[in-house]
C-alpha cells in the first residue's frame, strides 16, 4: 500500500494545485465583485439582468447556441472582435457578474453575442432570424427555430410581436405566426445582452 | 543481443506468490466487462448517428426543413448529445470496463464481491441514457461535455462511485507486489475523475444551491480546468494504461525504460491538470491563468515524447507476425496519434496560432484525434484482445476487424484533415474584419459537407466494430475455461513495474 500512498498524494498534490488555482481561486476573487459606480455621473455598471432574461438564458442552454456562438470580446491586439464591431472594448470579468450562466463559448461558426443587443434592437429582426436564418443570412448555417413560434388564429387586431412573413412562407389568411414563451424568452435575453458600459479595468478608446 | 541494455525482465519465479489462476479471475470479472464493452458499443452507434446528422445541419440547414419542426433533432441539441453519448456513453463505459479487467489482472485478485461492478454499469447506463434523452428534451445545460442535467450526473457518479469502491478495494487486497505502470494511470484516472466530476456539476449544474451556480466568469475557469481534467487526466490515462500492458504482452518484452515511464506520468499529470485554460486566450481572465496554460500544453511535449519514446524503444525489434496482428495495430496507432495530438495541442495554444485557430473549426479536429483517434482506437485494440479472452473464443471475422481499422483510419484522417484546412481558412476569414461573417459560412460550405462524410464512413466503421464483436458474442464456440492460458497470462510476459 505503501506503493499507492506515494502515488495517491502525488496526483492529489498536483490536481489539488489546479483546484486551488483555477476552481477555488476564481471562485473566491470572482465572487467579491462589485458593480462600478461612475464617480462623476454617478452611474451604477453593470447593472442586473431582467428577470426574462434570465429566463431566456435558460432557453439559450437548452438549444445548444452556445456551440456556435461565443459571448467574450478580445482585445484589440489579440484578434479582430474589436474591428468586427462585436464590442468597443474587451470584456472582463465584471460584465459578467450578474450572469446566473455565462456563455462564453469556444467556437464562432457564427457571430460573437456579447453586444448583440447593442447591434439589434427591434425584437422582430430576432424573431425573423430565429424563425428563417436564411432570409437574413442566405449563406448562414444556423438552424431554424420554428419549434420557437405556433401558428394562431387573428383574433381582432394582429399581435403586436407577429412575424411579418410574405411569399409562400406566409400563414395562411386570417392567420399569425406569433412567437412562443421560450422564444419571447430567448429574444428578451439576446436584446439584454449589452457590454457597451465603460469601466476602469476596460475603458472604451476614445472619441 | 539486439535487445536493449536496461531490459531487465523480472524474475518470474519470485517468491512463491499464490496467485489465483487467470481464468479464475475472468470468470469473476467476465459479467461487468462485458456489460460496460457491449453498452459502450450500443453508444458508440447511437453516438456516431447523432454525429452525423449533427453535421449534415450544418451544410444544409435550409432543406432539412422538417428537421426544424422536431425541436429534438435540432443541432443544438443533437450535437451536444453526440459529445455527451460518445465521451461518457462510448470512451467512458469502455474504459471502465477495460479498467475493471486491467486491475484484477494486475492484482492478481478478484474482489468477490461482483455485484458492485454490475451494479456500477446498470447505474452508468441509465445515466447516459436519461442524460441523452434529457439533452434532446431541452434539459440540456448550454456546457460542453457538463450538458447532463445534474439528477443524471448524479446518476453517473453513484455509478463511479460503485465502481470506485470495488477498484480500491482490489487495490487494497492486491497481491503483495510490484505496482504496475498501467495501475498507476488508472489509480490517477480514479482520482481526478472523483474529484473534478462532482466538483464540476455542484458548482455549475446545481440550480440554485448555497455554493452554486459559481460567481460570474469563475464558471469559464470551472468549466475549463474540468474539461481538460475530463480529457487529459481521465480519459488519456485509461487509454495509455492499456498501451502499457498490451504493447508488453504482444511483444512479450518489458517497457523499454521504467525511468521515462515514471517521467511520462508525472509530467503529463501536472501539465493536464493545469492546461485547460487555452481555449479562454483573450477571454476575461487573469492574465496568469491563462499563460500557465499556455506553458502547461508546451511543457506537455515532455510526457508526450518520453511516452512515445517508450513506446518506440519497446516494440522497435517487435517481429512482423506481431506488428501485422489487429490488436497490436490499433493500440500502436492510437499511441501514435497521441503524440501528433500533443504535438498540435502545442501549436494551437500558442498565442500567434490560436489568433487564427481559436474557435475555428481546427479544435474540433483536434478533438477529434483526441477522442477518436487516441483513446477509441486504443479500446477498439484493448476490446479486440480481451473479448475473446474472456469468451475463449477466437476473432472469428478478422477481416471485419480488419475492414473496421481501415475504414476508421480513413475516417478520421478524412475528417482531420478536413477541419483543419477549413478552419484554418475559417480562421483567417476571422482575422480579417473586412471578411462578412456570410462570406466565411460560404467559404467553410464544401468542408462541412465533407464534414459529413467523414462522420459517414466513421459510422460505417463503427458499425463494423459492433458487428465484429457481435460475432465474437454469438457465433458458437462452448465457453470452457482453460485452467491455464499461456500468451496472456500475467506469469510468463514480464512486464515492468514502477517504483
Amino acid at each position: 500500500m505503501n506503493k499507492f500512498a506515494k502515488l495517491f498524494f502525488g496526483v492529489f498534490a498536483l490536481f489539488g494545485a489546479s483546484w486551488l488555482g483555477l476552481v477555488a481561486y476564481p471562485y473566491i476573487t470572482f465572487a467579491g465583485l462589485q458593480p462600478n459606480k461612475d464617480p462623476n455621473t454617478g452611474a451604477v455598471a453593470p447593472q442586473g439582468n431582467p428577470g426574462t432574461a434570465d429566463q431566456g438564458a435558460r432557453v439559450f442552454a437548452a438549444n445548444g447556441c452556445v456551440y456556435c456562438h461565443t459571448q467574450f470580446v478580445r482585445d484589440r491586439n489579440e484578434g479582430s472582435d474589436i474591428e468586427r464591431g462585436w464590442g468597443e472594448r474587451r470584456t472582463v470579468a465584471r460584465d459578467y457578474m450578474f450572469d446566473r450562466q455565462v456563455f462564453l463559448g469556444n467556437a464562432r461558426l457564427g457571430a460573437d453575442l456579447t453586444n448583440v443587443g447593442v447591434r439589434q434592437s427591434d425584437p422582430q429582426w430576432y424573431y425573423r432570424l430565429l424563425y428563417d436564418p436564411q432570409s437574413l443570412h442566405p449563406a448562414s448555417v444556423m438552424p431554424s427555430f420554428r419549434y420557437l413560434f405556433r401558428e394562431q388564429r387573428v383574433l381582432g387586431q394582429i399581435s403586436a410581436d407577429a412575424l411579418k412573413l410574405n411569399g409562400p412562407g406566409a400563414p395562411p389568411d386570417g392567420y399569425e405566426i406569433v412567437p412562443t414563451e421560450d422564444g419571447k424568452a430567448i429574444v428578451a435575453y439576446l436584446l439584454s445582452l449589452k457590454r457597451n458600459y465603460a469601466l476602469p479595468e476596460a475603458p472604451k478608446p476614445a472619441e | 543481443m539486439n535487445q536493449p541494455a536496461k531490459l531487465e525482465p523480472i524474475p518470474l519465479d519470485s517468491p512463491a506468490i499464490q496467485r489465483p489462476d487467470p481464468g479464475a479471475i475472468e470468470r469473476v470479472v467476465r459479467a461487468p466487462v462485458l456489460i460496460f464493452i457491449a453498452s459502450a458499443v450500443f453508444w458508440l452507434l447511437v453516438s456516431s448517428c447523432l454525429g452525423l446528422l449533427a453535421s449534415t445541419q450544418c451544410h444544409r440547414p435550409g432543406s432539412l426543413v422538417v428537421l426544424s419542426d422536431l425541436p429534438w433533432l435540432t443541432f443544438g441539441r443533437v450535437f451536444p448529445a453526440f459529445q455527451c453519448a460518445f465521451v461518457y456513453g462510448w470512451l467512458s463505459s469502455a474504459g471502465i470496463g477495460v479498467a475493471i479487467w486491467l486491475l484484477s489482472r494486475l492484482s492478481n485478485t478478484a474482489y468477490p464481491t461482483v455485484y458492485l461492478p454490475v451494479l456500477s454499469a446498470v447505474t452508468w447506463n441509465i445515466g447516459v441514457g436519461a442524460g441523452i434523452l434529457s439533452i434532446l428534451g431541452a434539459g440540456g445545460n448550454g456546457r460542453e461535455l457538463l450538458d447532463f442535467p445534474f439528477q443524471a450526473a448524479f446518476l453517473l457518479l453513484l455509478a463511479f462511485l460503485f465502481f470506485g469502491i470495488w477498484a480500491v478495494l482490489v487495490i487494497w487486497n492486491r497481491a503483495p507486489d510490484s505496482v504496475f505502470i498501467s495501475e498507476w494511470y488508472i489509480f490517477a484516472a480514479l482520482l481526478c475523475f472523483a474529484w473534478s466530476f462532482p466538483t464540476a456539476n455542484i458548482l455549475l449544474n446545481l440550480p440554485q444551491s448555497s455554493i452554486g451556480p459559481a460567481p460570474g466568469v469563475s464558471q469559464g475557469a470551472i468549466h475549463a480546468w474540468f474539461e481538460k481534467g475530463l480529457f487529459g487526466l481521465w480519459l488519456a490515462p485509461l487509454a495509455l494504461a492499456v498501451v502499457y500492458y498490451i504493447i508488453p504482452k504482444l511483444v512479450e518484452k518489458p517497457i523499454y525504460s521504467r525511468k521515462l515511464a515514471l517521467l511520462g506520468f508525472w509530467a503529463w499529470i501536472a501539465c493536464a491538470a493545469f492546461g485547460g485554460m487555452t481555449v479562454f486566450i483573450g477571454g476575461p481572465f487573469p492574465a496568469w491563468m491563462v499563460t500557465t496554460a499556455i506553458v502547461a500544453n508546451v511543457l506537455a511535449l515532455i510526457p508526450v515524447l518520453a511516452v512515445a519514446a517508450n513506446f518506440h524503444m519497446t516494440t522497435r525489434s517487435a517481429v512482423e507476425a506481431v506488428r501485422s496482428s489487429l490488436v497490436f495495430r490499433f493500440v500502436t496507432f492510437g499511441a501514435m496519434i497521441f503524440t501528433v495530438y500533443g504535438f498540435e495541442a502545442a501549436a494551437n495554444s500558442l498565442r500567434t496560432i490560436s489568433q487564427v485557430t481559436q474557435f475555428t473549426l481546427v479544435t474540433l479536429g483536434q478533438n477529434h484525434l483526441f477522442l477518436y483517434g487516441f483513446c477509441s482506437l486504443i479500446l477498439f485494440g484493448a476490446i479486440y484482445y480481451l473479448v475473446p479472452q474472456l469468451l475463449n473464443r477466437p476473432i472469428i471475422f478478422a477481416g471485419i476487424a480488419n475492414f473496421h481499422f481501415w475504414m476508421s483510419v480513413a475516417g478520421l484522417t478524412l475528417l482531420w484533415v478536413v477541419l483543419t484546412i477549413g478552419g484554418l481558412i475559417q480562421g483567417f476569414g476571422l482575422e480579417d474584419a473586412k471578411v462578412s461573417m456570410d462570406s466565411i459560412s460560404d467559404l467553410l460550405k464544401p468542408f462541412l459537407m465533407l464534414q459529413s462524410l467523414g462522420a459517414l464512413i466513421i459510422i460505417v466503421a463503427n458499425f463494423a466494430f459492433a458487428v465484429a464483436v457481435a460475432l465474437i458474442f454469438l457465433l458458437p464456440g462452448r465457453v470452457r475455461w482453460r485452467s491455464h492460458v499461456p500468451e496472456t497470462s500475467v506469469e510468463r510476459t514480464p512486464e515492468v513495474t514502477v517504483a
